[in-house]
């Protein structure tokens, strides 16, 4: 064997060459197959060593095969898309109800999180980051977890308590040991901090007290409004991420994340903003644009379905994403959603609040012009896909 | 820190508050043990919560437990000796604290042991019998232990649809639906709740000679085949009883129902064939035979109006018909008919029909231990496969039921009941204290049988000997009320909904079946969207509607005048416009609703 590998690597450019010379040489069989299959068709020729007149043959077999599989004009694509993630999902449905009891479920994964998704909810239920470092961290456990802490998001209020006195004006602000430990965070650090955020009355320090005598003249409604606002107080972190753990994935360091916050994440140098992703797709797609938007729900329906050994075609989420992003924003298909985008009044009011939509398209007086599925059940026509499409027109 | 006074509740409500809820607690249950307090009475201290539970009210579910201290049951030799003499009843024992009963939520603190040697000294409570643990249901499944616990649940559950001997006064009862197994018979493995009910004594099982062996297919997928020559012998027939009643009611203005044969003259006359098993009271003859649709007990109703003027002006009275029927698909023999009063004096009548329910192909067989099946087919005795010795299995059970189900309690119960038969003595199956396997072995091979309840057996159609050998033994199996003859139904055209003029729904009405949204989607799925509205149109509620071509509404066929016209604009240039009814009638409702629905039509493509 491996005399084998050296003789291959002696001539690669060659055969690179011969490859070339053969796609052009069938360029006018090609028809519409696409790019990869062209050049993988090639690659299995070189391999098997064929002849000009079989690999003729193979390109007329793949064409025939590609064609097939093909979706047809007039195929009702959306719903065997829709059959295609419903069927498994009802086992999902099912399944989760043997696991009733167990400690491991949540919204984070199941059908629960296809719904979120789909019905393109503004809040991720479990939002969850997954940041990648840059070169000088992703290799380094001490700086990524320094890092890791230095982001989590710390409010005066985590770490400290406080006491009113309101007849003598003062307020007394007292460090809480184990949250601090819980975090390890610096105590003269925190409280440094805490100091920057009182802006009225003077403060003295006593050990990890910091005591504020206010101002005689501050009424009593401000004080505590002035108290408040100390204990609303961000010490440190970005506002949203709520905890982080430090992990290793194919050999370096990666953060997970509880809460998220991509585009104060994103503007941080230690990160590497190229990977860096979170899996609350209306946040990319606010952050990044709808395109990614878009891969981000492709990519989140893949994860959450593959997670639950659930087998659906690429293909089938690629229109979905499509659909709930056609229009420029992420639209769940919700009757908020894509739902109040149908132009025909029969599809909106067969969906929900029947009464409403009837009333407002009489209002505008809308005209129903029976192209969808539901408009035409309705009425009691041909649906318009399939066999329902074709209509013969008269010689004249 | 000084603990918190607990909370002391009685049924629910607080009542007060004590410093040493332990205490408290130990001294009420101290005083039941004593009889100063009714053994019915249960106290709970939930630590955690701070709070006493003293429950005395109705509808607990109370289990008898032996007490224990410091690792020693109360219950002595001594005392069993004397029970056994009679000379201390149960009574007495709870009375001494010997034995108590427990709720769930005193069963919360209590550490019971199951038997008598796992005692500890962190013990309260010993089961006075393992199987207590299992509801009495529950344990009259034999060899439950060694089943899934699912499977219990299963087995239990059908021990409430088994058709058996309910009741011995089945001749005297008017029940308007029941069943009556035919030759029932003692199971020959048997749990010792069975005893302690007498299930024997109204026993709902029959003992089936059993292959587990596949058969042609017939039972594939837990169906099950059955010989017919065991049919005709009788097994798992029954008898079904359906009560009709009537009462002759009295209204006021001193008219009153008539229990007669309705003249031809009464409205709404059923014709005389329907009216053919009545005997001159107007009540069927007893033994006679009735079928669907024909009449049990004749009765007329007073006219509802009372001058109904006739023809030439003579007032006469119509009755009305308001006999009561056989219901649709069902027939039988009268059985009996009873004449009694009601409250207000009112004549009642009731009419109990009876007929046969042979086995048929989709009945419902079950043994204890969940393994249900319906019948795949009947097989004629010669053809079914037969041992060396020429025993005809009653019923053969597809091996793929057991590996999955791991229910080894039926597989064990088979055994058993092989060398119950042999012995001709019912076997102890109680949970927990059932014979050992080796035992049953030892039986079989007594009397000349392979232990293993394996046996050679030959194809009833080929007579060629079947490779390896086959497990066949004796179970208790249980007919399950579920049966074809009472749910079969079909139709190609029948009734309509009045409002929508589609078809009905339900059995009782000649229903179809619906053609719903998911199957819609199906065919839309494949491009059949011609299939599809000829299945939601044509094949339900089609009509031809004339539209006016002007205001696209529906128009007025006056069919008296032979006219079609718009009803707004008054014109007649109409066209016939083919629809579903509840189309239309989603027309007539956007106009109730004042929205003005206009069809523009085009020609038909």
């Amino acid at each position: 064997m491996p005399r084998k590998n050296a003789e291959s690597k002696e001539k690669p450019s060659e055969k690179k060459k011969t490859k070339q010379a053969l796609k052009e040489k069938f360029a006018e069989l090609r028809g519409n197959l696409p790019e990869k299959i062209w050049n993988e068709l090639f690659e299995v020729a070189e391999r098997e060593k064929l002849s000009e007149e079989e690999i003729k043959k193979l390109i007329e077999e793949a064409k025939k095969e590609y064609e097939q599989v093909l979706v047809e004009p007039c195929e009702a694509a959306g719903i065997v898309a829709a059959q295609s993630l419903g069927e498994p999902g009802t086992q999902l449905t099912l399944r989760t109800k043997h696991y009733a009891g167990a400690l491991e479920v949540s919204v984070g994964s199941g059908i629960q999180r296809v719904e979120e998704i789909v019905d393109g909810r503004s809040k991720t239920k479990y939002a969850s980051m997954t940041i990648y470092l840059n070169d000088e961290l992703k290799h380094n456990k001490r700086k990524a977890e320094a890092f890791a802490r230095d982001i989590v998001d710390v409010r005066t209020e985590d770490i400290a308590r406080v006491k009113e006195d309101f007849k003598k004006k003062t307020a007394e602000i007292e460090l809480i040991e184990e949250r601090i430990a819980e975090r390890n965070l610096d105590k003269e650090v925190m409280l440094s901090k805490i100091r920057e955020a009182i802006k009225k009355g003077e403060v003295h320090k006593r050990r990890d007290k910091l005591i504020i005598q206010f101002p005689k003249e501050l009424s009593l409604l401000k004080i505590r409004n002035e108290v408040l606002k100390i204990m609303r107080k961000r010490l440190q972190g970005i506002s949203g991420i709520e905890k982080t753990i430090v992990t290793e994935e194919n050999g370096e360091y990666v953060i997970k994340t509880l809460g998220t916050n991509l585009k104060a994440v994103l503007k941080r140098k230690e990160v590497d903003p190229y990977r860096t992703t979170t899996n609350d797709v209306m946040e990319i797609s606010r952050v990044l644009g709808i395109e990614a938007g878009r891969r981000a729900i492709v990519e989140e329906l893949h994860k959450t379905l593959t997670e639950n050994r659930i087998k659906v075609d690429l293909r089938h989420l690629l229109l979905i994403a499509d659909l709930l992003t056609f229009t420029g924003e992420i639209r769940g298909t919700v009757r908020t959603g894509i739902m109040r985008l149908k132009q025909s009044p029969f599809a909106r009011a067969a969906f929900e609040e029947t009464v409403k939509h009837l009333f407002d398209s009489a209002l505008h007086g809308e005209r129903e012009p029976l192209q969808g599925v539901v408009e035409n059940l309705i009425v009691g026509l041909p649906v318009k896909v399939g066999t329902g499409r074709v209509e013969l027109i008269m010689k004249e | 820190m000084a603990r918190e006074k607990a909370k002391v509740y009685i049924n629910g409500k607080l009542i007060g508050f004590h410093p040493n809820p332990e205490a408290l607690t130990k001294e009420l249950i101290e005083a039941r043990r004593n009889n100063i307090i009714d053994s019915q009475v249960n106290i709970a201290y939930h630590k955690h919560t701070n709070e006493i539970y003293i429950n005395c009210d109705s509808g607990r579910v109370q289990r008898p437990l032996i007490v224990v201290e410091n690792g020693k049951p109360k219950l002595t030799k001594e005392h069993i000796e004397k029970v056994k003499r009679g000379e201390l009843s149960w009574q007495d024992l709870v009375e001494q604290g010997i034995i108590e009963f427990l709720d769930a939520e005193e069963e919360e603190n209590a550490l019971i042991a199951e038997k008598e040697e796992d005692l500890t000294k962190e013990h309260t409570h010993l089961e006075i019998n393992p199987a207590a643990i299992l509801s009495i249901i529950t344990s009259m499944i034999p060899f439950l232990s060694h089943n899934l616990s699912g499977k219990a649940l299963h087995g239990a559950k059908m021990f409430k649809q088994a058709v058996g001997f309910g009741q011995a006064n089945f001749r005297m009862r008017t029940d308007t639906e029941s069943y009556l197994l035919h030759y029932p018979q003692k199971a020959l493995v048997k749990t010792r709740t069975m005893d302690l009910i007498g299930l024997d004594r109204r026993p709902q099982i029959q003992n089936f000679v059993v292959a587990i062996l596949p058969y042609y297919g017939f039972n594939t997928l837990d169906a099950v085949v059955i010989n017919k020559g065991a049919i005709d012998r009788c097994l798992g027939r029954l008898s079904y009883f359906r009560t009709y009643e009537s009462t002759q009611t009295r209204y006021p203005g001193g008219q009153k129902d008539k229990f007669e044969v309705p003249s031809e003259e009464t409205v709404g006359y059923l014709g005389e064939e329907a009216y053919k098993a009545l005997g001159e009271d107007g009540l069927a003859e007893v033994e006679s035979y009735v079928k669907g649709k024909q009449v049990v007990i004749g009765k007329t109703s007073p006219p509802r109006f009372l001058e109904e003027i006739a023809e030439f002006g003579v007032v006469r009275e119509r009755r009305r018909e308001a006999s009561v029927v056989v219901r649709k698909g069902m027939d039988g023999y009268v059985d009996r008919v009873i004449l009694t009063q009601g409250p207000q004096g009112d004549t009642i009548v009731k009419v109990k029909v009876r007929s046969d329910r042979i086995p048929e192909v989709g009945d419902k067989f079950s043994s204890r231990h969940g393994q249900k099946g319906v019948v795949g087919a009947i097989v004629p005795e010669e053809d079914m496969p037969f041992t060396a010795s020429g025993i005809k299995p009653d019923l053969i059970l597809n091996p793929h039921s057991i590996p999955s189900r791991m229910t080894i309690g039926h597989l064990l119960e088979m055994l058993a009941g092989k060398a119950a038969s042999m012995k001709a003595e019912q076997i102890d199956g109680t949970p927990f204290n059932d014979v050992d396997q080796e035992e049953l072995e030892k039986l079989l091979m007594q009397h000349g049988l392979r232990p293993d309840g394996m046996e050679t057996f030959y194809d009833g159609i080929s007579g060629r000997r079947i490779e390896g050998k086959v497990f066949t033994g004796v179970i208790a199996y249980r007919r399950l009320y579920h049966m074809v003859a009472h749910k079969i139904q079909a139709r190609a055209r029948g009734p309509v909904q009045i409002l929508t003029r589609q078809p009905t729904e339900g059995k009782e009405k000649e229903g179809g079946l619906r053609f719903g949204e998911m199957e819609g989607e199906t065919l839309i799925g494949h491009g059949a969207s011609l299939l599809l509205q000829e299945k939601i149109v044509e094949d339900s509620d089609k009509v031809i509607q004339y539209v006016c071509e002007k205001c696209g509404i529906v128009a007025v066929d006056d069919k008296i005048r032979n006219k079609k016209y718009c009803p707004v604009c008054g014109g007649s240039k109409v066209y016939p416009v083919e629809m579903s009814y509840a189309f239309k009638l989603l027309l007539d409702e956007l106009k109730a609703l004042c929205i003005y629905p206009k069809l523009n039509l085009v020609d038909k493509a």
